[in-house]
């Protein structure tokens, strides 16, 4: 029951996160340069801890919760959102907005984003229980998807939807923003 | 192989025992020897190059227990691997490009004490339960004993101990760049 109902909230979350990424990503492409723009680039490390959190709060619910077993591929995307989460949440208490965020961040989601890509295209692709090494003992195939919500949304996709979102924030900070801005933690 | 394997890992148990050996005397130092001095300085302008060496050493040792020595990564392994191998990649970074960077201290100690304490009790719950009902104990996920250790050398260094000392290794070495900062890097 509460795995439904998790299941299909954190589902729902995803869809709203990836329309609100493609808009603002639109607009950004259409007007370059807007307060707006400017204020989501302001507050992009606030809006990253949010996505972030989001993302291993349901990584936890579907593993401790509801028992879905995390396959080798779920564990390094985990591995690439974690950190995430913890660094934006250091800065978040420092009140720091210091540069090495942008590589970091840009880095280290490029990486988990890759993974989610491979883990989905082995999901709706590949047949399940195709070519993926499982972790061992009773880890999880990593080809075969747990759920799948709105045709199209599996773990993976809401991986790679959170790894995407933390890329196109700290895209738009760096971008928007001018290094005095940054350097002072303005937030 | 098996042979390699095994000279291998006594070669990482070795570097373990030298870290903590290196650890001890930090922390001893540490104590008497408070005031700013040539040693302190040095440590404390190159402490992002040696964070990054111990995670790079860290993170290559895990990867060459899993995908060499192909030994099944439990639960608390992956926790650990989630606050070591990040480390890597951030202080390359950090030792690179941004050797003023005060985030880097803090988020080395905050991922170090969380990964410390998985450590720890990693390390803890292997150590007080018994080898043969270890196996019988699976982790609550992935069927891989987390009690079972795979290596033991010198009587007490298994996975998680190194994992311990590489974060506590990194811990001080944020810890004494922030008591002595570094005038010039």
């Amino acid at each position: 029951m509460i795995t439904t109902i998790g299941i299909s909230a954190y589902a729902s979350l995803v869809l709203l996160g990836q329309v609100i990424g493609v808009v603002t990503l639109l607009y950004f492409l259409w007007k370059r340069d807007t307060p707006e723009l400017r204020w989501i680039a302001r507050h992009s490390v606030l809006l990253s801890f949010i996505v972030t959190l989001t993302a291993v709060s349901g990584t936890l619910f579907f593993s401790e919760i509801a028992h879905f077993g995390p396959c080798k591929i779920c564990w390094f995307q985990r591995t690439a959102m974690y950190p995430l989460l913890f660094l934006f949440g250091t800065a978040l208490v420092l009140r720091s907005s210091e540069k090495i965020i942008t590589p970091f961040a840009l880095i280290t989601a490029s990486l988990g984003s890759f993974a989610s890509l491979y883990h989905y295209a082995l999901e709706r692709v590949v047949l399940p229980g195709g070519p993926c090494t499982p972790g061992g003992g009773d880890f999880a195939f990593c080809a075969t998807p747990y759920f799948l919500q709105f045709g199209y949304i599996t773990i993976p996709m809401m991986a790679l939807s959170g790894f995407l979102l933390v890329i196109l924030l700290t895209g738009l900070r760096s971008l928007l923003l001018k290094d005095e801005d940054v350097i002072n933690g303005n937030l | 192989m098996m042979y390699q394997i095994y000279e291998i890992t006594r070669v990482l148990s070795i570097m373990t025992m030298i870290g903590q050996v290196i650890a001890m005397v930090t922390v001893i130092g540490f104590l008497f020897f408070r005031r700013s001095s040539f040693f302190w300085d040095r440590i404390s302008k190159h402490a992002f190059f040696l964070a990054f060496v111990v995670a790079a050493v860290s993170t290559l040792g895990s990867l060459f227990f899993s995908e060499i020595a192909e030994y099944t990564p439990c639960k608390l392994c992956w926790f650990q691997r989630v606050f070591m191998y990040p480390l890597s990649l951030f202080y390359l970074l950090a030792f690179l490009r941004y050797k003023q960077s005060k985030l880097a201290e803090w988020y080395g100690m905050v991922m170090c004490s969380f990964g410390g304490v998985i450590a720890t009790y990693h390390y803890f719950i292997q150590m007080t339960t018994p080898q043969d009902i270890a196996a019988l104990t699976p982790c609550t996920v992935g069927g891989v004993s987390c009690t079972q250790y795979e290596i033991l050398h010198f009587g007490y260094i298994t996975i998680p101990l190194m994992a311990l000392t590489g974060f506590v290794l990194i811990f001080l070495l944020m810890v004494i760049r922030k008591r002595f900062p570094s005038s010039a890097s």
